[in-house]
């Protein structure tokens, strides 16, 4: 029996959500879970390049905030970055394409980046964002790929 | 002095100084400033750079500005078009080849900036070129602070 | 903007000084998991106490800036 692959393609949010202590424990249980499953290889998670400031930002402010965010957190992003399947910009995902597909969808421009990137690669789209889910679901555009949230994910 | 006059005829903007200029309902004298910018870019009177993802940036600003009509000075597709051209004339510095997310946290964490102010900075700091924001809380706080490697910076209001 | 509060240079000195040793601590403790040195009970707790940080509110703001860039609620036109 043929193994196949499962793809996802995860939002910053979720990688974060992993990582704060405060946050509702399905979301972060579930973020937890997935990085479990990244780490072990029964995941194969694609990211667009961005992905790395989003996280390395989020940090930055979450120390500007007085976070008691230590090295250790920094260290386990690169962990993962190690990881990832990185989708770099002008090779694997266009500036023209995520503009088009943003107005089209009507997301933001940085939501439709991680949306290309998982139609491109038939990944799953999952985000602790249950509002952008909602819309999406709603709107039922022919063309997206498929997505979920985060605290959902097993 | 001489250092001075070389920077200004170098410069790194950022992201909302290209969107400010679209955008008809930002303040008069921000968009002057711009505008006139980015003419003497365009007439290559100011050698720009910019990393990579500026380009994002502005589309990000654009598709918001449409979603929440905004009244923008020409249709989305003129306006990518526009920055088509803008970017033909800048040098691009690239993510791992000219900058490194490693340099830019570094950055941020020594003078206290977010992350995405501290990749524009630190672009500015290695070609020796000023740096034209629309942030005058950033200007103010960095002025305050006087931290030794930090690039020359002004705001684009003042642009002349 | 992100300004820094109550985070002196020397912290941020510190952090970036002891990112080699986190390196090694995440690669044993992956790898720990990974052969059954510890189970995936005690890796959690490990998480729980030297990876995870106090963040109330951080990823909800995070969420709402993103709403508020796709523009959804024209009653809020801030510009970006």
């Amino acid at each position: 029996m043929g193994h196949q692959e499962v793809k996802v393609v995860l939002n910053a949010s979720v990688f974060l959500a992993a990582m704060l202590l405060d946050e509702p424990k399905e979301v972060s249980d579930g973020a937890m879970r997935m990085l479990l499953d990244i780490d072990s290889g029964k995941v194969i998670a694609h990211v667009p390049d961005r992905f790395e400031d989003e996280v390395l930002g989020g940090l930055v402010e979450a120390i500007s905030k007085g976070r008691p965010v230590s090295a250790i957190v920094f260290a386990t992003f690169l962990h993962f970055w190690e990881k990832f399947r990185v989708h770099s910009r002008n090779t694997d995902w266009r500036a023209e394409e995520v503009f088009q597909a943003a107005l089209r969808w009507r997301v933001s421009y940085y939501d439709a980046i991680y949306l290309v990137v998982a139609q491109k690669v038939g990944a799953t789209y999952w985000t602790a964002d249950k509002k952008l889910l909602r819309f999406l679901r709603q709107h039922r555009f022919h063309d997206l790929p498929a997505s979920a949230w985060i605290g959902d994910y097993r | 002095m001489g250092q001075q006059i070389q920077a200004e005829k170098k410069a790194v903007v950022n992201a909302s100084v290209f969107l400010t200029a679209i955008l008809v309902d930002e303040p008069k004298e921000v968009r002057q400033g711009a505008f006139q910018l980015l003419q003497d870019i365009v007439a290559q009177k100011v050698t720009i750079h910019i990393p990579d993802r500026f380009e994002d940036e502005v589309l990000g600003g654009l598709v918001e500005a449409v979603t929440k009509g905004r009244p923008i000075l020409a249709t989305p597709t003129a306006i990518f078009s526009a920055l088509q051209r803008f970017i033909r004339v800048a040098t691009i510095h690239h993510r791992s080849i000219d900058w490194h997310a490693e340099e830019v946290l570094q950055a941020a964490l020594r003078w206290r900036v977010s992350y995405y102010d501290a990749l524009y900075l630190v672009v500015a700091q290695k070609v020796g070129a000023t740096y034209w924001t629309a942030d005058r809380k950033l200007l103010r706080f960095l002025q305050h602070h006087r931290f030794p490697d930090l690039p020359l910076m002004a705001w684009i209001g003042d642009y002349r | 903007m992100a300004k820094s509060r109550g985070k002196t240079k020397a912290d941020e000195r510190k952090l970036l000084a002891e990112l080699e040793d986190a390196k090694s601590e995440v690669t044993q403790m992956f790898e720990a998991l990974r052969t059954g040195a510890i189970s995936e009970d005690e890796f959690k707790q490990w998480w729980q106490a030297r990876v995870a940080f106090k963040g109330r509110g951080f990823l909800r703001s995070m969420l709402e800036r993103r709403e508020l860039a796709r523009g959804w609620d024209t009653k809020r036109s801030k510009s970006s």
